[in-house]
């Protein structure tokens, strides 16, 4: 039965494009690891050859790590997939065991997650066979660190982070949970391991961090060159403890998963409201009541009323939702650690001045801002259309521009609230520890010059979301614009003219302020700010309205709407026509 | 007044869902009969908007409305087949917001709007409520609501009565009925109680077009003396089925009673029923089947 429900998940597997786009991604980033000639990673320098064993160890180690998130999506989708598709209950009534049917899942998503990183193996090898190496600084192929890089590190990193994910899934049966618990699981350990750094007792380090990359570390920290390239470290001392307690763990995950399993209630349920189960109303005949005649508005001050509300609404229907909730706390506590750490480094004590403050604030809330924009991109663009309210609102005579005006303003308050909440939490530091010097103006300006760039970004979420048509294939987009964003920095591509919101430096100094440097900073965010509009006339006028999303049927839309004495509105998609008919033209509208 | 003209529509998958349907919809209910698949929301969502014709026109009241869609969407009221809600927000807040899309950005008088639509649709007493807890019936109401916002001219329902227990259909076929009065109301179903209860006018729409535009009465009336009733054995049916025009076949006890269609007697053991309309609404589906039957 198990062996059936494994094939089973295999050919599903195989099948679904999505495993197939992660597996070449992951093979693309191997290749690029090993390939590439001007980046190195794991440490192949100097007299260390590019594929020594020490580094496709601390590699593949370091990419198994990576992999949590997107190893998520797998496991949490695979556990999840009955409750969602609704065919648990077909499953359920069958005599099969409960344990074939969770290893069965388990085990589909666990393979899936093993098959990218050997396609990531797949790419580190390959990479290292590219003719424009030079040869004197590769060494035979390290056939048997890969396979100790997989039985060592890889296969119980993943059945960690995929136990661990199961567990998620099968106890909340919510997609929505499970990806906060894994953000959440990955915020912590990066927070451990930042706290364990500065420890004298290494072994503490070495023991918590699940990926054993500590302890590996620990092992190799005094090897010479030589030994890097040949030698393996031993499976002995710190690394065994590593492993060995991070597999009970992952042991314990399962049987808790297990447990908690149930085929006859929705999940589990935390806390359980007071229903109030009045009774519907009884009266079979429709009260009469004379409506009172009103005229329905479409002029521009009644536009302008929609677009508040729509904002408004959209701000506050996530603002108090728990995913937003739990990013902002996350945030707030990585922001107290960092506060906590950076006060005291070198041994020096540090006066929490508010410059210091502002530079931790943005960079513990970095990561989340970037989630959140990414995230609620999707949400909100798609709020209407997931709650199957949109038939209705696309037949309500608002303008396109409404609900796209609402939802990216919202997008932006989500924005500001965390960076308030942020700033709140770094005076009320600044207090707590006895400093009284706040610069308030300081506050206001420093957050106005952090937020401009993750408004551009949210402009460029939204674009993408828009003109995909498919909120999935949206935050696909945007991821593969962060990775190759990261990707032009290790090559070099980096003039602010073509990296989307780049800016100049604002170093800020306590005697002359932010000095000459904010001229050029404005005139970069007014330049990319000028493209972000041309983005949003773009999103404006593809915006998806009505049943189908195919793309054909928007151009069409908007063509007739250029017929009906709208030209002025609609100069993107004139654009678009006439850059397609130019045969080799490739400027973008602004640059 | 509502006139269709030629409307044909083809999906990128070949399906033809509008075949050249020609309708005319005067004020009151009018009733849109057809199996699954049929059509009917495709037409519906074409009047709504919310999608576009390949051919064809739609005009309400001398207002093209595929291509004035804007002006046509202030005339219009709409539920949705699959109506959804914001589990989070109460009832109140939703219709507001509702309100404001749609055009009503004064306070006050949308204060007073909200307000009279959830009295009509019964549904004051639950305004505080959170619209995840409501029943389907309740969500249905609430959709009615949200479509009667600003004296709609048309108002097109698709399905409502679908999944909702008698007692709320009830409830909704008299709230539909209440409003039907003055303005044109498509109604669409697949359930011919609805239509019979309600619709001065109808039409059956199958394989995208029109089969049959009336008063329900009157194309009963045509049946008159041509529907035949008989118990059956389950092993006769195939052998009727083949010489006789079955317009359906149901189990009374456990036995087959099958109604044919035959405009003379059509042998021993049948009896002579009074028509209705669900006879017209089988003959008419039967009669689009029999030429394929016929070439098998």
């Amino acid at each position: 039965m198990l062996g059936h429900l494994l094939r089973f998940e295999r050919r599903l597997l195989l099948g679904s494009g999505l495993f197939w786009i992660v597996a070449l991604v992951y093979g693309a980033i191997g290749f690029g690891a090993m390939a590439s000639d001007n980046v190195s990673f794991g440490g192949g320098v100097g007299n260390v050859l590019r594929n020594a064993p020490a580094v496709v160890v601390t590699l593949l180690g370091a990419f198994s790590v990576i992999s949590v998130l997107l190893a998520t999506i797998f496991v949490g989708g695979i556990a999840l997939r009955d409750f969602e598709q609704r065919t648990a209950e077909l499953f359920f009534v069958t005599p099969m065991k409960k344990r074939d049917y969770l290893l069965g899942r388990f085990g589909g998503g666990l393979l899936a997650a093993i098959g990218i990183m050997l396609m990531l193996a797949l790419g580190l090898w390959v990479g290292s066979m590219m003719p424009w190496l030079d040869a004197t600084r590769l060494g035979p192929t390290p056939w048997t660190a890969y396979l100790w890089s997989f039985v060592v590190l890889v296969i119980p990193n993943l059945l960690f982070v995929s136990a661990l994910m199961f567990l998620l899934a099968t106890a909340t049966r919510s997609m929505l949970y499970t990806y906060l618990g894994a953000i959440a699981f990955f915020v912590l350990w990066q927070m451990s391991d930042f706290l364990t750094r500065d420890l004298d007792s290494r072994w503490i380090a070495a023991l918590v961090d699940p990926s054993g990359s500590n302890a590996i570390y620990d092992h190799m920290r005094y090897w010479s060159s030589a030994e890097l390239n040949s030698r393996l470290p031993e499976l002995t001392g710190l690394l065994l403890a590593n492993r060995a307690l991070w597999l009970g763990i992952t042991a314990l995950l399962l049987i808790g998963a297990f447990a908690l399993f149930r085929v006859d209630r929705e999940g589990l349920v935390l806390r359980r409201r007071k229903q109030a189960e009045a009774a519907a109303p009884a009266a079979s005949t429709a009260a009469r009541v004379p409506l009172v005649p009103v005229a329905l508005r479409t002029d521009r001050a009644a536009q302008w009323k929609q677009y508040l509300h729509q904002a408004a609404f959209d701000l506050r229907g996530a603002v108090t939702g728990a995913p937003f909730i739990v990013m902002l706390l996350l945030g707030l506590l990585l922001t107290f650690s960092v506060l906590k750490f950076s006060g005291v480094m070198y041994g020096t004590e540090l006066y929490p001045v508010t410059r210091q403050m502002l530079s931790t604030l943005s960079g513990s809330l970095n990561l989340f801002l970037v989630i959140v924009v990414t995230f609620y991109a999707g949400e909100l663009i798609w709020r209407e259309r997931s709650m199957r309210v949109s038939e209705a609102t696309d037949a309500f005579p608002a303008p396109n521009w409404v609900p796209l005006a609402g939802k990216l303003t919202a997008l932006l308050g989500l924005i500001v609230v965390l960076f308030a909440a942020g700033a709140l939490f770094t005076i009320g530091y600044q207090i707590a520890s006895g400093y009284t010097t706040i610069e308030p103006m300081l506050y206001v300006k420093g957050i106005a010059l952090e937020i401009v760039p993750f408004v551009l970004m949210a402009v460029l979420a939204v674009f993408l979301q828009v003109v995909s048509g498919n909120k999935f294939v949206g935050y696909l987009l945007m991821i593969v614009y962060l990775v190759s964003r990261f990707a032009m920095t290790m090559y070099d591509f980096d003039h602010l003219l073509y990296r989307y919101g780049g800016a100049s430096r604002t170093p800020y100094s306590d005697m002359n302020g932010y000095g000459h440097f904010i001229g050029p900073h404005l005139w970069f965010r007014a330049y990319w700010a000028a493209f972000a509009v041309a983005l949003l006339a773009l999103a404006a006028a593809f915006w998806p309205r009505g049943t189908s999303l195919a793309f054909r049927d928007r151009v069409r839309e908007r063509a007739r709407g250029c017929a009906a004495d709208r030209a002025a509105s609609c100069w993107p998609a004139v654009w678009s026509r006439s850059s397609r008919s130019a045969a080799g033209s490739s400027t973008t509208p602004m640059c | 007044m509502l006139e269709i003209r030629d409307l044909s529509k083809t999906y990128a998958n070949g399906v033809q869902a509008l075949k050249s349907v020609s309708l005319d919809i005067p004020k009151g209910m009018f009733g849109l009969l057809g199996p699954n698949g049929a059509g009917k929301s495709t037409l519906m969502r074409t009047i709504a908007t919310l999608q576009d014709a390949d051919s064809g026109s739609v005009h309400l009241d001398g207002l093209d409305v595929l291509v004035e869609k804007d002006e046509a969407r202030r005339r219009l009221g709409y539920l949705p087949q699959e109506f959804g809600v914001y589990p989070k927000v109460r009832a109140e807040d939703m219709l507001d917001h509702f309100a404001i899309l749609k055009g009503v950005v004064d306070r006050k008088q949308r204060k007073e709007v909200v307000q009279g639509l959830l009295r009509q649709v019964n549904l004051w007493d639950a305004r505080a409520r959170k619209l995840g807890g409501f029943s389907g019936g309740m969500r249905q109401r609430f959709g009615i609501a949200q479509a009667l916002i600003g004296q709609p001219s048309l108002i097109i329902v698709d399905e409502p009565t679908a999944g909702l227990d008698p007692e709320e259909r009830n409830r909704f076929l008299n709230l539909l009925a209440e409003i039907g009065e003055k303005v044109v109301v498509i109604l669409s179903t697949h359930i011919v109680e609805d239509v019979t209860d309600l619709c001065p006018r109808m039409a059956i729409i199958a394989g995208g077009q029109v089969r049959l535009t009336g008063e329900p009465h009157e194309t009963i009336r045509s049946l008159d003396g041509r529907v035949w009733r008989k118990t059956v054995r389950k092993q006769e049916l195939e052998a009727i089925q083949a010489t006789h025009v079955v317009l359906s076949t149901r189990l009374v006890g456990g036995q087959p009673v099958i109604h044919v269609l035959s405009d003379a007697y059509p042998g021993d053991g049948f009896e002579a029923v009074a028509p209705d309309l669900e006879d017209v609404y089988f003959g008419e589906l039967r009669r689009q089947a029999a030429p394929v039957a016929a070439a098998a």
